[in-house]
């Protein structure tokens, strides 16, 4: 009797490290941090692989891994935005209805990712800013500009790989 | 897509006396420093934090242009709140450029968040820089051993964490090896938009997937068969310890940010 368990332990810890590998080739770099790059990728496997609670385990994984390769800290709730928040929510991509429209779960994931960086862009600003400066379509589209191309060329490989059919079903 | 001269992290090996302190001293010692600066609030406590800061930098022996070049993709965004807080607040007016106006409260704002900026980045990067991402993982470990209780799995975390570390070179090896095979198959890694770019990646992505997924399997395997059973009971090749650097360390760390703290 195989142990489920640490099967699917180490399968989220690989497909973590193949995340870390994809986030340094990048495609293309913004000038304030942020990248346009497949780093979501493994991510999105797990969660249509394992389900959304290892997918929002191995996201938080990647972000913990970012941030002690050596992340950017300039405000404790920023971090906690960038770094975790913003790679768990892209395990919701496994939950329901999302898992099998795959397209979807990707949509809705990287959406989730957009949300909490223009938080976190916004929480920034409240800290660092004097007050009344209008912050809030700044740090949206300045995460946009790298997440949408991102998430486009991430659903289009997700949408090409399911065709295999060995990535996204475990033997 | 280049892999030459790949760096994951930006750890850099050394013997220095801050190198080789233990790695739960040298976090608990960062969160010293970030309280510290989002407490102080005047320029006497930044001056006093970035002599601390500019200390721990010569200690390590690093070169400073490792340290200031993690400033460098922060640029923007530091050169924006300055002048936001330079230009926006408001206050007494010292200088007039056409329709803005620079006021000294602003100004002194502005340096302000400007220096807690800078110390933030360059303090934190000493912990990155200093302390390997295994030893890190280690440190993490343990200090959230007592978030056990509460149902962290502190062990199995680290134990993803360090194997995902552990299979990044192998996982671009297996990269590099893929894409030879296929380009010489005739692959193109190289040319068209973004779509045809994202379709040309298929053929590399399936095979690692496939391989990365044997390999997890494999490892599974191997960890059943020594008789894994989680973090209870297990030993560890290397123990992290805790020496007398190390306790005269905190203390002055918790010394410096109490006093620091309180008084300005």
């Amino acid at each position: 009797m195989r142990n489920k368990n640490i099967q699917i332990m180490v399968e989220t810890a690989v497909l973590v490290g193949a995340a870390l590998l994809l986030s340094e080739l990048r495609l293309f770099r913004a000038p304030q941090g942020g990248s346009v790059s497949l780093e979501m990728l493994p991510i999105f496997v797990l969660a249509f692989r394992r389900g959304g609670a290892a997918g929002v385990l191995g996201g938080a994984l990647l972000g913990l891994l970012q941030l002690v390769l050596g992340g950017y800290f300039v405000h404790p709730i920023q971090v906690f935005l960038d770094y975790p928040a913003a790679f768990m929510v892209l395990g919701c991509a496994g939950f329901g209805m999302l898992k099998r429209n795959k397209w979807l779960g990707v949509a809705v994931g990287s959406f989730f990712r957009l949300l909490i960086h223009t938080v976190s862009g916004v929480a920034f600003f409240g800290a660092y800013a004097p007050e009344g400066s209008s912050v809030w379509a700044y740090s949206f589209s300045y995460n946009a500009w790298y997440l949408v191309p991102s998430a486009i060329i991430t659903g289009i490989v997700i949408l090409m790989l399911g065709r295999p059919g060995e990535v996204f079903e475990p033997r | 897509m280049r892999f030459k001269n790949l760096t994951i992290g930006q750890h850099i090996p050394g013997d220095s006396v801050i190198h080789r302190l233990d790695p739960r001293t040298k976090i608990l010692g960062t969160t010293m420093l970030i309280v510290l600066l989002f407490s102080v609030n005047g320029f006497i406590g930044y001056g006093l934090a970035a002599l601390a800061i500019a200390a721990v930098i010569q200690a390590s022996e690093l070169p400073w242009r490792y340290v200031l070049r993690g400033l460098r993709p922060l640029m923007v965004i530091l050169i924006l709140t300055v002048s936001l807080n330079l230009f926006m607040t408001e206050g007494e007016p010292l200088l007039r450029i056409w329709f803005l106006t620079v006021t000294k409260e602003g100004l002194l704002r502005g340096l302000m968040m400007g220096a807690r900026l800078v110390l933030l980045i360059a303090g934190t990067s000493m912990l990155t820089l200093t302390t390997s991402p295994i030893q890190l993982t280690d440190g993490i470990e343990t200090l959230l051993n007592p978030a056990r209780k509460i149902g962290v799995p502190a062990h199995e975390l680290a134990m993803m964490m360090t194997i995902a570390l552990r299979f990044i070179p192998t996982l671009l090896e297996e990269t590099e090896k893929i894409m030879k095979a296929q380009m010489a198959r005739g692959a193109d890694f190289q040319s068209g938009n973004l779509m045809q770019r994202a379709k040309n990646l298929i053929p590399l992505l399936v095979p690692l997937f496939v391989n990365a997924f044997r390999r997890a399997d494999d490892l599974a395997i191997a960890m059943e068969a020594r008789g894994y059973r989680g973090g209870e009971g297990r030993t560890k090749f290397r123990e992290l310890r805790f020496g007398r650097i190390d306790a005269a360390a905190i203390t002055i760390v918790i010394a410096f940010t109490v006093v620091v703290g309180f008084f300005f």
